[in-house]
């Protein structure tokens, strides 16, 4: 049947193609027959639709349904998902996109597809120049703004440079026909014009998009860091008065920056404005004024907004500053540690310029006593595979108050906080090979995550997710309040129900009279996390050093010798044994 | 005697076409679910799905906070889940020290800080955080209340004109509903076992229900006694009325009527509100029977596959109201005698000082849309002050009002001084008649079936009608407003001279021609309002009022004869406008 040079290309490609990919090059060859015209009986390959619902009362969610079996049964892979758990950034790599949407009150979308109408309306929505789509909207025509929602979506997807596969079709409280009609008309449309998603070179290949192009990745580092874009920042705490923490979102596109879940990301921080303007102040000096320190010649502003620490004092910096002042008491005070972290605390750089001012044209000499600004690492939050050219960033804004009252902040964790969208922060990836997803998917994990760390798990799940991991997960979390400390929890409740996430623990200390933290939970689940080491169980720790991961690390030594009937010494030795195998990693700052 | 209706089925197995919920009571262990193990889960402000659908049995709703949904889906949080719990009071009536304990409850177990009268004579928390519902439950158990058949399919709190200490009559009144109260509570120890932690929950032999079941009623009951010539209960609302016939200052017995309930659906039309029929008159101690056995009617004949359809108003519609009257003598073995005449006169509460039979005082004071706290700090401070005196009881009106009663002549001065004291008018006097007559349900944001605003939006609008009715010289004529944020009728929009019912936010149907003693219902004149629309509607209609009306004709009465609205002819009128 074929010729010899072709019958060789095919069997070097069988030989070198992996399973998926040869499942793919079948298809892609199937496709070509039936686009070629030939008289086969073959059902075309792989002309694969997404079917979207944004749905309140489940009659959106019935109708995507639907139309998926009546896909499926004419060979079409259809996938159905729900608009309120939708990753939008696959919206890129959709190509054929059937949405099913009901419209609400006052010509609203259902409340669960708020978020996805949100990003497909705002500014972040990509262009789909590839995508064809049509939508169905639902409604109730007495209403004044009848099948707002749908027709919405359906002029945005048409801005965004999408072609209209069908004309939108809106129905009334007696959806069925219409919905009936609609259905049949893209299964016909589907079915008969595979061709159009299979012009080769756009389609996702099963498991040739996991591996990323790590090309480019030298070119950025901590000394030539990457401007990243903010995409969004968000105060997951809201206005809780008790805990200030940010999701934060930069964009990584065209950075060539790929990075494994675990790995953190470098970013220089700057020093707020007001400190700037202070620190000049009790210098007397002005923002523009050219500066030499160390060879290096840059304006007052640049030097104290990027390059120095001006909100945190150390002794060193006292005692190079009272030597340079030549201050007796000050430097008595230098020189006693607990005396100078005493004074340290709640003071910043223009507090000891003022209070022991020098002499006019000293400025260049007192910023050289100070510390040079240094990056700080942030565990990443994201997966690349989840989230292609994102990194998205849990960040626990320290506050503590100023000697004078005024609120000061953690520099790195200020400056990220106050970041709006649109703004920019220079980083860089920071790798932690010893923080690393199990090589084996099937192997469970235990990950361990109270308070800010719990965002590698977040990576963790995405990645493991993608992977299409089959391994149980099970997670430990705490903070003080559920109500508004639960970081993520959203998302782990929607992994519980996708039966991705199979044990979730949380410690809240101040709900119940009772203070429970995470190592309590533990050690409730004593027999249960026993049996889990017993099958295998990487073990994940990531946070606090001193104020948890040690508890932490007790309770499971307790849990080991308690369940294992081992004496605590052995325990402790298994422990190291599963260290020194790679089952149990910390990420502990 | 023959039968009359097709024989019910074996009452404890699901039929096939059952709805959901059906199947939730069914598999439910009495009322029991999986509640404790959801109250013990943390990882959520919630509990599951169907056990949502158990805890109104136990006087319980899952709320969150409509206004913050938004927000906390992109903090990437759960809704802001937390609980309303609602008392069952038949009646209305509270100790002072019942009061007290209320009063602490809901300042420190909710999240509102408030108490919340309700259209039924009840109690409402709101915002309760999962982890306060058994603390806070177990508060007021101390104090003898519950919230048991509070809510669900079940008969809910039975209401009673108030007081009892007016007349022997009204006594003997609030004695019965007490009596219907006790005798259809469901029987299961669910409630003591999950909140009050009385050991159980699983195994054991098996409870029975004598009148529930296992699948309790299909939809809920509502039961009320009305003392004329006050309709204040809206008798003809209740699936099934009682109303006192006094002859020569003693109870004579009840007019019975069946078949009343005001909740509909936008635009379905099988769906409407029905004023109860009259069928008889019974003897004062048969009232609990015939409670008893018109439930256990409803249990074997109502809709249980389309819960849309399920109040036994349609039951009776459906089986025709002479069907109705032969199945009931067959159940409780005795004929309803001819009713008997009575009359109304009005639906208002009297909250003027006054005396009732025994010479003790009573008084009371109007409570906007029944709410005690937050936005009115003066009001609960003061109820809280006169409760630690401890000479008076505390009754809440079907008009979700305060009367306290049950005072001696020292009493009345140390009560009077509280209230001027805190600033606090009783009688409604310095009221308009509007405002005396408004109503509004609780709606956003904590109703998760409201669809638009009700106590926050219907007080603004009194407001702005109140300027108007200054200028027409008709601010004390009594006219009834009445405002939900559905169309399922908790403030009995339907029966309101003026009715507003939610469609989305700010956008209402708007309901006129009621009459003002609730013996007729109202029409859909307009539909999806806006509020400027809403209000030019009324300043026409009531601007002829003022002009055209006759002496002492209430307003709802005038738009049928001015022809502005027509009386409803069948359920078609509640769905398509007249206007």
């Amino acid at each position: 049947m074929l010729q010899a040079d072709h019958m060789r290309a095919a069997e070097t490609l069988a030989r070198e193609l992996n399973d998926s990919q040869l499942a793919w090059v079948s298809g892609y060859f199937a496709a070509k027959v039936s686009q070629n015209g030939s008289r086969t009986t073959a059902p075309p390959a792989a002309a694969a639709a997404t079917i979207l619902f944004g749905s309140e009362t489940g009659n959106g969610k019935a109708v995507a349904q639907e139309l998926a079996a009546q896909l499926g049964a004419q060979g079409i892979a259809a996938t159905v998902a729900d608009m309120a758990n939708y990753k939008t950034a696959k919206i890129k790599r959709e190509k054929n996109l059937l949405a099913v949407v009901s419209t609400h009150g006052d010509g609203d979308p259902p409340e669960p597809a708020l978020p996805f109408f949100n990003f497909l309306l705002g500014s972040r929505a990509p262009k789909l120049p590839d995508l064809h789509y049509s939508v169905l909207c639902l409604g109730d025509s007495s209403y004044e703004h009848f099948c707002h929602a749908g027709g919405k979506l359906d002029d945005r997807f048409a801005q965004l440079g999408a072609q209209r596969l069908a004309a939108k079709t809106e129905c009334d409280i007696d959806f069925e026909k219409p919905a009936q009609k609609w259905r049949a008309s893209i299964a016909a449309l589907l079915g008969k014009d595979t061709g159009l998603n299979m012009n080769g070179h756009s389609i996702a290949l099963p498991g040739w998009e996991n591996q990323r192009p790590r090309g480019d990745e030298r070119k950025y580092g901590r000394k030539n860091p990457f401007t990243a874009a903010v995409l969004a920042n968000i105060c997951l705490t809201g206005d809780s008065p008790h805990r200030k923490t940010h999701h934060i979102e930069l964009s990584l596109e065209n950075a060539g920056m790929a990075y494994e879940p675990g790995d953190s990301l470098g970013v220089w921080p700057k020093n707020p404005s007001w400190q700037v303007r202070k620190t000049a102040k009790a210098l007397g000096m002005s923002l523009d004024e050219p500066l030499t320190i160390d060879d290096e010649e840059a304006a007052l502003e640049i030097w104290l907004r990027d390059k120095l620490e001006i909100s945190q004092l150390t002794q060193p910096v006292l005692k190079r500053y009272s030597e340079l002042c030549r201050d007796s008491d000050l430097s008595r005070l230098a020189s006693d540690r607990n005396a100078a972290r005493e004074f340290a605390h709640g003071r910043v750089a223009a507090d000891l310029f003022s209070l022991h001012p020098l002499p006019e044209g000293s400025g260049a000499q007192a910023l050289a006593t100070l510390r040079r600004l240094t990056p700080r690492l942030y565990s990443l939050a994201s997966s690349n595979i989840a989230w292609e050219d994102e990194a998205h960033l849990l960040v626990g804004v320290d506050k503590y108050s100023g000697i004078d009252g005024s609120e000061l902040q953690g520099v790195a964790s200020g400056y990220l906080s106050s970041l709006a969208e649109g703004d920019s922060a220079s980083v860089y990836l920071h790798s932690n090979d010893a923080f690393r997803l199990p090589e084996n998917d099937s192997a469970p994990i235990i990950m361990i995550g109270p308070g800010t760390g719990v965002a590698p798990f977040r990576a963790f799940m995405a990645e493991r997710e993608e992977r299409g991991a089959r391994g149980k997960n099970w997670l430990f979390f705490g903070e003080q309040r559920r109500r508004n400390d639960f970081y993520y929890q959203s998302e782990w409740q929607v992994r519980q129900q996708q039966g991705l996430l199979h044990e979730l623990n949380v410690a809240f200390s101040r709900d119940r009279k009772e203070k429970v933290y995470v190592q309590h939970k533990m050690r409730e689940q004593s027999g249960r996390l026993w049996q889990w080491l017993q099958d295998g169980a990487h073990v994940y720790v990531c946070g606090n050093e001193t104020r948890m991961a040690r508890d932490v690390e007790v309770a499971l030594v307790e849990v080991i010798a308690s369940e294992g009937a081992m004496a605590h010494e052995a325990a402790l030795e298994q422990l190291e044994e599963m260290r020194s195998s790679g089952r149990y990693c910390r990420d502990v700052y | 005697m023959a039968n009359i209706l097709p024989v019910a089925k074996d009452p404890d197995t699901l039929a096939e076409n059952s709805s959901p919920v059906e199947k939730t009571k069914h598999d439910s262990r009495g009322l029991r679910g999986t509640i404790a193990e959801g109250l013990s889960d943390d990882t959520t402000g919630a509990i599951s799905d169907t056990d949502t659908q158990l805890i109104k049995f136990h006087g319980i709703y899952q709320q969150d906070d409509r206004d913050l949904r938004t927000e906390r889906a992109e903090r990437k949080l759960e809704p802001d889940y937390s609980f309303m719990i609602r008392l069952r009071v038949p009646g209305g009536l509270v100790t002072a020290q019942q009061w007290l304990a209320l009063d602490r409850a809901a300042t420190d177990l909710t999240r509102t800080g408030t108490l919340r009268l309700t259209t039924r004579q009840t109690l409402q928390f709101h915002g309760v955080p999962k982890e306060n519902l058994r603390p806070l439950i177990q508060s007021y158990n101390r104090m003898l209340l519950d919230s048991i058949a509070a809510c669900g399919d079940v008969n809910r709190n039975v209401m009673c004109t108030p007081h009892p200490g007016l007349s022997a009559a009204h006594r003997q009144c609030h004695e019965a509903a007490v009596e219907i109260s006790r005798r259809l509570l469901p029987a299961t120890r669910a409630y003591h076992e999950i909140w009050l932690e009385k050991e159980r929950i699983a195994g054991g032999p098996p409870e029975t229900e004598p009148l529930y079941g296992r699948h309790y009623l299909p939809r809920k009951f509502k039961i009320g006694v009305a003392v004329p010539p006050a309709n204040d209960v809206d008798v003809y609302s209740q699936d099934i009325g009682f109303i006192a016939v006094v002859e020569d200052g003693a109870l004579a017995g009840f007019n019975v009527c069946v078949g009343g309930g005001l909740g509909m659906t936008h635009g379905d039309v099988r769906t409407y509100p029905r004023l109860a029929d009259v069928i008889g008159f019974c003897e004062p101690q048969a009232a609990p029977d015939i409670a008893w056995h018109t439930a256990a009617l409803q249990r074997d004949h109502g809709d249980r596959s389309e819960r849309k359809l399920a109040r036994f108003k349609y039951t009776v519609a459906r089986l025709g109201i002479d069907n109705v009257i032969q199945e009931l003598a067959k159940r409780t073995g005795f004929s309803l005698e001819r009713e008997r005449p009575v009359s109304f006169e009005s639906r208002q509460d009297n909250l003027e000082w006054r005396r009732d039979a025994q010479g003790d005082w009573q008084t009371g004071v109007f409570v906007q849309n029944g709410r005690i706290g937050g936005d009115t700090p003066k009001l609960q401070s003061a109820l809280r002050a006169i409760a630690e005196l401890d000479c008076c009881h505390f009754l809440l009106t079907p008009n979700q009002n305060l009367l306290f009663t049950a005072m001696s002549d020292k009493d009345r001065c140390k009560v009077k001084k509280l209230l001027a004291k805190h600033g606090l008018a009783t009688g409604g006097s310095s009221l308009t008649g509007l405002r005396r007559n408004s109503m509004a349900c609780v709606a956003l944001p904590s109703c998760p079936l409201a669809m638009a605003e009700a106590e926050r939006y219907l007080p603004d609008l009194v407001t702005k009608l109140e300027e108007l009715l200054g200028e027409l010289g008709i601010a004390d004529e009594n006219i009834s407003i009445r405002m939900t944020g559905c169309p399922n009728g908790c403030a009995r929009p339907y029966l309101g001279e003026i009715g507003l019912v939610g469609k989305a936010p700010g956008r209402y149907n708007l309901f006129l021609g009621a009459s003002y003693l609730g013996e007729r219902l109202s029409a859909l004149h307009s539909e999806n309002l806006g509020t400027e629309a809403i209000f030019a509607i009324l300043k026409d209609l009531l601007g002829d009022y003022a002009r055209n009306r006759n002496d002492k004709e209430p307003f709802g009465d005038y738009l049928l004869r001015a022809g502005k609205t027509v009386p409803p002819a069948g359920p078609a009128s509640f769905h398509h406008a007249t206007a």
